[in-house]
């Protein structure tokens, strides 16, 4: 073949190779239309009476998002039962329920833009291990994806109940669930892939967020609103609080917005649920394990009058855990340095560094104590999700001397000391607190008496 | 001055580079992870020290016989026989563990990005890309592999440094992982890792010179060994021991993983992309590497004839391993292992008996060159 014609036989298969790409290259097998997908937005897993799973889905209606997000329209509808649709399913296995909701909707299923998945607590008393594995598997499911628990009611109820109290947009409501709980710590911020981490690794046990129905504002709900009630009945179902918050989940007394809650944890060991944690016992445990960044905390300062000094209290550099092995029983000590800005003294002046410092010293008492009492809690089962035995791995050389570490029993008998160092280095725009001027300050200051006020009797 | 045929010194460094780390990219981080437990990351750099006596052999080899590749060696030492003895089971040797990594990498495409996508219809363009690579021969797709270097090599860094956010460095301890011992002996076993190595010995006429030669192979075995060290790094930073064997497609998981908050999130695009990149490199040289040998065997004047018809053979046996795990436990525990075994005992055997040739007729040392052959 002269030179001439190879050139041309090379032309010739150069053009086919171009059009043979065009045939090939153009993913048809994996097309996806959109206008022929229902995007899950989040999901929920319940044990059914008869031994079965309830899967719920909220599913996405993209037109209805449409017409709320209209500039100017303003008809749109924007209520999260008209922008969304609830769906549930029984069957025997999450896979199964896939399959069932697929039958259901005519789309379809897509769970890439699914962020949140609420388990029953049931499933979790159960070992999370049965449940995640789906999760794991599946190509559409991130290890990113959040988990919460439902307490005290299925998670199917969470969805009906679920009121945004501003966000229209279903995902973003969900993302700025997830930055508060990364922000404020009072519930933990738990991604499938710390699930899967924590009841992997040897010694380490975790917690989950829980998300629950406060049933005070779950009565204010009248269809998609929820009516705060009058304050008569608001105050009657206010339970003697004292110098403690109510902080459970479900339980804090509250009056209007989101009926759904998402304050407190549940303690998990190997996966299973052995415990439960408080919103404040939930900052705490964020504290030791070094995940907490900012929050405002009201400790008392003199506990007789009822006055407190309110503090923000900023992440300033990791916990210092020590665990001396040597002594029987182990000791650890965990050290945690952190920054303050004062936000509010009552009735106290602190107008000088050495008042600071008593200040500084009744907020590290105050949170050594908490520490101490939700160690000594979780002691009791034992559990350990402050991660205290990270200092050992590094002590250990091989992974053989370090699971054999008898852990739990160490760390159910060990002598713990909480040291805070908080440092308060700003008091904000007045040293010390507004007071009376001393002229009048005893008259004014003499505790309330039930007699009335002169001229009082008139307004009535 | 460039010389037709000659790949420079950095070109072949960066070609080995991409041919013998992109390994990672595909199930053995899950093996090492095995074997290495926490300290998975030390194991590439151990079986690099391991690696050494090899890399000495290739080197030494080719101070004797500069312009021919393996297979021929044993044709000038032995005779005709010996060389189809060698060429024929190395050919088609070569052939089979480029379909096993041609189906795991398959396999991990179809599943994570084109799932409905029938794997022949996926592998298609893909073997097609790399004949033609193949029949351009190493000049050229070492040229593109350093025209592509931004995307692969540079991608490859962002990706692994931005995996690094989500680290927790306590995972990397205990530091010596199953014990010191262990990772001596786990080391040992998975040398066959570093078999890539070995495409060296075919590309001998297309090197400079000796002391290029010895550049390549110590310092872009030791730059591979410190990349692949430096992903399981990244690896076992982001997943517990306990987690790192579980884990199908590590390293597509660990990008996964990748969130800088709203700024920067599912990077497995150009992950995917990153590797169809270095696996078309790869399958390429290892197509021609596989053809060549197949060429100089059976004494061919040109290689090019028998490139579609070796890629298409190679098709056909990328469809044996019933799964990914078959073609995984092929490659990792029958393949390399015997096949690093197989070509160490060759090697050295043809250095020893050049050797002692060279030794016994001291003044006939050109008689053992020939005239290269016009390929």
């Amino acid at each position: 073949m002269s030179d001439k014609n190879v050139n041309k036989v090379k032309k010739i298969l150069a053009i086919a190779m171009v059009f043979l790409s065009v045939t090939l290259l153009t993913s048809c097998w994996d097309k996806q239309e959109l206008d022929q997908m229902a995007f899950v937005l989040s999901m929920g897993i319940d044990r059914s009476p008869a031994g079965l799973l309830d899967l719920t889905a909220r599913i996405a209606v993209p037109e209805a998002i449409v017409g709320a997000g209209q500039i100017g329209g303003g008809a749109g509808p924007t209520a999260p039962g008209q922008i969304t649709k609830v769906l549930t399913v029984t069957a025997r296995t999450l896979p199964e329920g896939v399959a069932l909701l697929e039958a259901t909707v005519e789309r379809r299923i897509s769970f890439m833009q699914c962020r949140i998945v609420v388990i029953d607590e049931k499933l979790v008393e159960e070992g999370l291990h049965r449940t995640i594995d789906f999760f794991n598997r599946h190509r559409e499911f991130r290890r990113s994806l959040i988990f919460f628990m439902a307490k005290g009611s299925p998670a199917r109820e969470i969805f009906q109940h679920a009121v945004p109290v501003l966000e229209e947009n279903i995902a973003r409501y969900v993302e700025d669930i997830v930055d508060i709980q990364r922000q404020f710590g009072f519930s933990p911020f738990v991604r499938l892939h710390d699930l899967n981490n924590t009841m992997e690794m040897y010694h380490f046990d975790g917690l989950i967020p829980i998300m629950a129905i406060n049933e005070e504002v779950a009565e204010e709900k009248e269809g998609e609103d929820v009516k705060p009630r009058p304050t008569e009945e608001y105050w009657q179902d206010d339970e003697p609080a004292h110098e403690e918050l109510k902080t459970i989940p479900g339980k804090l007394h509250r009056s209007g917005g989101n009926p759904v809650s998402y304050v407190g944890a549940g303690v998990l060991v190997g996966g299973k649920l052995v415990g439960f944690m408080n919103a404040d016992e939930v900052r705490i445990t964020e504290l030791l394990r070094g995940r907490y960044k900012t929050g405002i905390w009201s400790i008392p300062l003199a506990q007789e009058e009822m006055n407190y000094a309110s503090v923000i209290l900023d992440h300033q550099r990791p916990p210092l855990i020590a665990v001396d092995t040597s002594t029987e029983p182990i000791r650890i000590t965990v050290t945690i340095r952190m920054k303050g800005k004062l936000m509010e003294v009552q009735g106290q002046d602190i107008g000088t560094p050495e008042a600071f410092r008593l200040v500084e010293k009744k907020i590290a008492e105050a949170l050594n104590k908490k520490a101490l009492d939700v160690i000594a809690r979780m002691q009791s089962i034992p559990a350990d999700p402050f991660h205290f035995i990270r200092p050992l791995r590094w002590r250990t050389l091989t992974t053989k001397e370090y699971v054999a570490i008898p852990w739990h029993e160490w760390f159910q008998n060990a002598e713990v000391v909480v040291d805070f160092q908080p440092e308060v280095e700003f008091f904000g725009f007045q040293v010390n607190p507004s007071r009376p001027n001393l002229k009048v300050e005893e008259k004014v200051l003499e505790e309330p008496t039930e007699e009335e006020l002169p001229g009082e009797e008139e307004w009535e | 001055m460039k010389k037709p045929g000659m790949l420079g010194t950095f070109e072949l460094f960066l070609l080995l580079w991409l041919y013998s780390t992109s390994t990672i990219l595909l199930a053995l981080p899950r093996i090492y992870a095995q074997d290495g437990q926490s300290a998975l990351w030390l194991l590439p750099i151990i079986s690099y020290l391991y690696l050494l006596p090899f890399i000495w052999v290739i080197i030494k080899l080719r101070d004797y016989f500069p312009d021919k590749i393996l297979v021929e060696i044993p044709v000038i030492l032995f005779g005709r026989w010996a060389g189809y003895l060698v060429g024929w089971p190395l050919a088609f040797y070569i052939l089979f563990v480029t379909a096993m990594a041609l189906r795991e990498f398959t396999d991990v495409v179809n599943y994570i990005i084109l799932p409905e996508t029938p794997s022949w219809a996926l592998l298609l363009p893909f073997l097609i890309a790399s004949a033609y690579g193949a029949y351009k021969g190493p000049e050229a797709i070492s040229r593109a592999n350093v025209i592509l270097l931004p995307l692969t090599l540079g991608a490859f860094i962002f990706l692994l440094f931005s995996s690094f956010t989500q680290a927790e460095l306590y995972f990397l301890a205990p530091i010596l992982g199953p014990g010191l011992d262990e990772l001596l002996i786990s080391a040992f076993l998975r040398l066959s890792v570093f078999i890539e190595v070995a495409i060296l010995m075919a590309l001998y006429p297309n090197i400079r010179s000796g002391k290029a030669l010895r550049f390549v192979a110590f310092y872009g075995m030791a730059f591979s060994a410190f990349f692949m060290a430096l992903v399981l790094l990244a690896y076992g930073l982001n997943f517990p021991f306990a987690n790192t064997q579980l884990i199908g497609s590590p390293l597509f998981q660990l990008v996964r993983n990748i969130n800088w908050g709203r700024f920067l999130q599912n990077l497995e695009s150009l992950f995917v992309f990153t590797t169809v990149l270095m696996m078309i490199i790869k399958i390429s040289l290892s197509l021609y590497i596989a053809v060549i040998t197949f060429a100089k065997t059976i004494e061919s004047p040109f290689y090019q004839p028998y490139v579609f018809p070796f890629a298409f053979i190679t098709y056909l046996y990328t469809f044996m391993p019933t799964d990914y795990l078959t073609a995984v436990k092929w490659e990792y525990e029958f393949l390399r292992p015997y096949g690093f075994i197989s070509l160490f005992i060759l090697a050295s055997f043809l250095l020893a008996v050049a050797a002692w040739r060279k030794k016994k007729r001291p003044r006939k040392k050109r008689s053992l060159k020939r005239e290269p052959t016009a390929l």
